[in-house]
């Protein structure tokens, strides 16, 4: 071969990446300079898979703006969120798209959980301050919604009190504590949901002796499968405020239905041990924020921007509940007490971007801070806060999720943050993940990580991030099958002809991502504040 | 399915924004008036042979246009049954080629050529690089293009054989401009669009039933007026910069693949004790995606040709469209559904749409008459399922689809081949590419 | 690299080199289009595509002729369904001036 005598090899065998920082010469020789659609092995570097269609039919064609894996109990399937505010349960691959199981227009975005099997879809947008900044909150006046999974329309979560009176009566012979009593109804959803007892009976006396009739027992709205009968003990002398009492479920006084009417029950006050109190202060209508996530059996809710109820005598230029997180009961995800059910952040005027258990304790981010809190057995107003970091956090979509569940690593959480990819174990490991490709990423429009996405396929150890305008088309690429570490991991760019909106795995560990199409920017209302 | 520009309108140069790597052509002092004029554009990447333009008479095989792996060659067969070659040009790689085969009259065949010059322009050199004064055996109007895996073809255009040479100039440049039809410029017949090399295996006339297995097609052009069925329009969508055409494959359960299973038939087996209609398959749904503009869709149109085959002895006695619109309701079932068996034609029935034509299914439906005792029956079918679509406007010629075409769900497959497919459309990874660091002693 | 500086793992490339050509473990379909470029992309030059193949027993070289302080080589692909898969790349370059005159 002409040409080579005396000419020295430089052998480039390991390939470790794609490097953007500081100028293009500093680049080690074993880096790239720019590394577009490939994707990384043992000692080599190849092109990417090809995408293909993930639906058999894919008509209607859904413009997909965020998907999520919603693990039901027969099986991974995927939540998605199209233009126009439609949000669809797409459970097989080979399934034909059906009809939308929750539209809200204004929906840009929603937060989302699976308990149970059920999923709770929070729906929010994007707001824009006077300063021009971008942030996100849940709609306001629109609820937190469940869907059990079955194809039925999602429902608002929660639900309203009985309304109307029941009537009692003496029955036939029979054995109670004499004296005055209250009844009331409460209503149990198909999700498990208790409301607030209701439908409160006048003053009756008990007899002592006679069973007791009760009628025009309400019905409830579609969700509503069950009623309960609750009662109060013995009241000595009425005070006038029928809440003011603390009420206990009837023993045998449950209507496992929606539509009998009347009921007959015996009992004595001593029977009443199961309290039904708490229920009186629990959310009928549950406000949507940004993200969900659970802690300790719980759901947290983080994002509020509220309703109607929760905005009443906030503290003068407090808008909305931005740094409130909403901490249901253990084991009744829709059971948020309004009284002490919540945590709230430092007020700093950003709102909670995201929610997350790990090793036991729950952490609450905002864009760039993080708090951690513990439970103390306690209600979780009582939790003591700890601010971890001052300068750290994470977008509404910046923690990675793992292979198919939807769920994160034990071992350690990947966030996005604004200074780059980190690895957190408990605390954020320094240099960031993304030390290697530093300019790109410091470069990314802040205002718009939002936009950001992050998932992990931690079998084939490899991570993929969607990104902000105007790199909608491009997904960064990593691949740490040398090492989780700055040094070690090796990033690529995949660029597609379409702008990828969200990203999920599906079957254990392939990428599926979801678009609108190639010129759909994003669908963004902004409110200036 | 084939979509055609309505009369204002043809030709797939687009005016004003062209493509970068397309240079300009010009016919500079070019000679005689054109008449049955060939254009096409060729870049030839690499070394190897490769057919370009060829014609298959029915006595024997016309290669037009060929690339022998070192030089261009052009052959064909004169009256006498020798076949004759000549060399033409050197083979200019990686550079943008337009040939011009130009019939003047009778025996007088020319070909002029023009190379790109690297300023942009490709320059027509008005002298013809070969002129032959025998009648060339066959129909010249009955030409293929061939894609091959190293060769880039765009543009390939006949020309209307009145055109002046600034006319000619005109059409070769431009998508044809606001105005032209008042100054009276006969327009081009018809052209095709870019096929990137590797592709497609191959095209073949669409007469010879050959291969289409790519399901992007190409016949013969005819004049005009000889054409009751118009031919199907080549398409092929290139993320290459050339102007072009989508007609992505589609998939899901209907199969479009024209013209493979081109037909929509029934055999009933037997016929029936009273008048019955019934529903032909496959149905089948258009391909073409997105060149529509959406504001100026003048009038659709449905023709395919009836007809039957195989032995029987009770064929049907009419045939009539069969339509499935987007919301899979069956409509139009009334006698303007009825094939006119001279044109082929049926009227679509609202509500049919610009934007909702994509999701419409179409197929045939065959009236078999009562009869007792019940006889055996013919096949019927419809064949060459076509739909036209008449508009005014210019394509854009750049790859502008609707949001639907490729919006959706789409999956990172290992087992699936090297390429992007969204929802039927197949395009390439873009330009994967390593770039190492700055390297020195 | 200089003697005696110390080792980073930063870039090298100090001295003026011919870059003679460049040698690919590659397989895949199509061609792989390869170029240079001087640094800031000032100068370059693009190299005859490697027509690539499934399986192959030799990896081929490619005359490159580049003299430069530093070379950066792009490789890639450009048609429909292409693909490689590189193992191992080798440059092969040859040191010829210490500097420009005068500097």
């Amino acid at each position: 071969m002409p040409g080579t005598r005396d000419h020295d090899p430089l052998i480039i065998e390991e390939f470790e990446g794609w490097w953007q920082r500081g100028d293009p010469d500093s680049a080690p020789s074993n880096h790239f300079i720019q590394a577009d659609n490939i994707q990384y092995f043992q000692s080599g570097v190849g092109t990417r898979d090809g995408l293909r269609n993930y639906l058999v039919d894919p008509l209607p064609t859904l413009q997909i703006l965020r998907v999520y894996n919603y693990t039901t109990q027969t099986g991974q399937t995927l939540l998605v969120l199209t233009v126009g505010g439609n949000i669809y349960h797409v459970k097989k691959p080979t399934d034909l798209v059906g009809a939308p199981i929750l539209t809200i227009a204004e929906m840009q975005d929603f937060g989302f959980v699976a308990i149970n099997g059920r999923a709770y879809i929070s729906p929010f947008k994007t707001y824009v301050n006077a300063q021009g900044e971008k942030y996100q909150l849940g709609l306001q006046n629109v609820p937190l919604y469940v869907y059990n999974g079955d194809g039925t329309p999602a429902r608002p979560a929660a639900g309203a009190p009985p309304t109307g009176q029941v009537v009692l009566a003496n029955g036939v012979a029979g054995r109670t504590d004499t004296g005055l009593h209250f009844v009331g109804v409460v209503f149990e959803t198909n999700s498990g949901y208790l409301t607030a007892p209701g439908a409160f009976s006048a003053q009756f006396t008990y007899s002592g002796v006679n069973k007791i009739d009760v009628s025009a027992i309400p019905t409830g709205p579609a969700p509503v499968i069950k009623r309960h009968l609750v009662s109060t003990k013995f009241i000595f002398s009425y005070n006038g405020d029928i809440l003011g009492y603390q009420y206990f479920f009837i023993p045998n006084g449950t209507i496992p239905d929606n539509t009998t009417t009347t009921k007959t029950v015996e009992y004595f006050d001593s029977d009443l041990i199961a309290d039904a109190s708490h229920l009186t202060d629990n959310f009928s209508v549950i406000p949507s924020g940004v993200a969900l996530n659970t802690y300790h059996s719980r759901m947290i809710i983080v994002g509020e921007y509220g309703n109607t109820e929760t905005l009443v005598g906030l503290p003068p230029g407090i808008t909305d509940n931005r740094s409130i997180a909403r901490v249901s009961f253990p084991g009744e995800p829709e059971s948020i007490s309004k009284i002490d059910g919540l945590i709230v952040a430092p007020l700093d005027g950003h709102p909670l971007t995201n929610v997350q258990e790990f090793r036991d304790v729950l952490y609450l981010f905002k864009s760039t801070r993080t708090f951690s809190f513990s439970d103390n057995n306690d209600e979780p107003v009582t939790w003591q806060e700890e601010v971890l970091d001052q300068g750290i956090g994470a977008p509404v979509h910046g923690i990675a999720t793992v292979l198919d569940t939807g769920g994160v690593n034990t071992d350690f959480l990947l966030i996005a943050d604004l200074s780059g990819l980190m690895l957190f174990n408990g605390v954020f490991a320094l240099p960031e993940l993304t030390f290697k490709i530093e300019d790109f990423w410091r470069a990314l429009n802040h205002n718009e990580f939002h936009k950001i996405e992050v998932a992990n396929d931690s079998l084939n150890k490899k991570i993929w991030i969607t990104l902000p305008e105007p790199h909608r088309k491009t997904l960064l690429h990593a691949d740490y099958s040398d090492g989780l570490n700055p040094s070690k991991i090796k990033w690529a760019r995949w660029i597609f002809d379409v702008n990828v909106f969200t990203i999920a795995l599906v079957q254990f560990d392939r990428l599926l991502i979801g678009t609108p199409g190639p010129d759909v920017t994003g669908v963004e209302f902004q409110e200036l504040l | 399915m084939a979509i055609r520009a309505n009369a204002t309108q043809s030709g797939l140069f687009l005016a004003n924004d062209r493509p970068e790597s397309l240079p300009l052509l010009t016919f500079n002092g070019f000679g005689p008036t054109l008449s049955h004029t060939t254009i096409l554009w060729c870049k030839v990447s690499s070394p190897g042979p490769a057919q370009i333009l060829t014609h298959t008479a029915t006595n024997g095989s016309l290669t037009y246009f060929s690339f022998n792996g070192e030089s261009w060659v052009f052959s064909a067969r004169n009256g006498t049954g020798a076949t004759v070659t000549y060399g033409v040009a050197p083979p200019f790689l990686n550079r943008w080629l337009v040939f011009v085969y130009v019939l003047i009259n009778g025996n007088d065949h020319r070909i002029y050529m023009g190379a790109e010059t690297g300023s942009g322009l490709v320059e027509i050199n008005p002298s013809p690089i070969l002129q032959i004064d025998f009648a060339i055996e066959g129909e010249h109007s009955y030409i293929v293009p061939i894609v091959n895996p190293h060769v880039s073809i765009c543009n390939f255009k006949f020309f209307h054989q009145a055109l002046t040479v600034p006319q000619a100039q005109i059409h070769a440049n431009t998508w044809m401009p606001e105005g032209d039809a008042s100054v009276g410029l006969p327009l081009p017949v018809w052209a095709s669009p870019l096929r990137v090399p590797g592709d497609l295996s191959g095209i073949a006339n669409r007469n010879a039933l050959g291969n289409w297995n790519h399901n992007y097609a190409y016949s013969g052009i005819q004049a005009p007026e000889n054409i009751a069925f118009d031919p199907v329009d080549p398409e092929y969508l290139s993320t290459q910069k050339c102007v072009s055409w989508l007609y992505p494959r589609l998939a899901g359960t209907v199969t479009v693949q024209y013209p493979n299973n081109t037909f929509s038939g029934v055999n009933p087996v037997n016929t029936p004790a009273v008048d019955t209609f019934y529903d032909g398959t496959p149905l089948h749904r258009l391909e073409d995606r997105g060149t529509l503009p959406a504001t100026a869709y003048i009038a659709h149109l449905f023709q395919a040709l009836p007809g039957v085959t195989g032995p029987g002895v009770q064929g049907p006695t009419e045939s009539w469209a069969l339509y499935i619109d987007h919301n899979g309701n069956r409509v139009g079932d009334t006698v303007d559904a009825r094939f006119n068996l001279i044109t082929g034609a049926a009227a679509i029935p609202p509500p049919i749409t610009i934007d909702t034509i994509y999701a419409w299914k179409f197929g045939g439906q065959f009236k078999y008459p009562g009869r007792t005792p019940a006889v055996s029956t013919i096949n019927g079918f419809i064949a060459h399922l076509v739909v036209y679509v008449t508009y005014i406007g210019k394509p854009t010629g750049l790859v502008q689809l609707p949001l639907v075409d490729f919006a959706g769900l789409f999956i990172i497959d290992e087992t699936a081949p090297l390429v992007d497919q969204y929802n039927g459309t197949t395009l390439k990874i873009p330009d994967p590419t390593i770039r190492t660091a700055y390297i020195g002693e | 690299m200089p003697k005696g500086a110390a080792v980073s793992e930063q870039s090298s490339g100090e001295s003026t080199s011919h870059f003679a050509s460049i040698r690919i473990r590659v397989t895949g379909r199509g061609d792989l289009r390869l170029a240079v470029f001087s640094l800031d992309d000032l100068r370059s030059k693009v190299l005859t595509p490697f027509p690539l193949q499934e399986k192959a027993r030799y990896a081929p070289t490619r005359i490159v002729n580049f003299t430069e302080q530093r070379a950066s080589f792009e490789i890639k692909t450009t048609q429909l369904a292409d693909r490689f898969r590189i193992n191992r790349i080798v440059i092969f370059s040859k040191e010829l001036y210490k500097s420009y005159p005068g500097s």
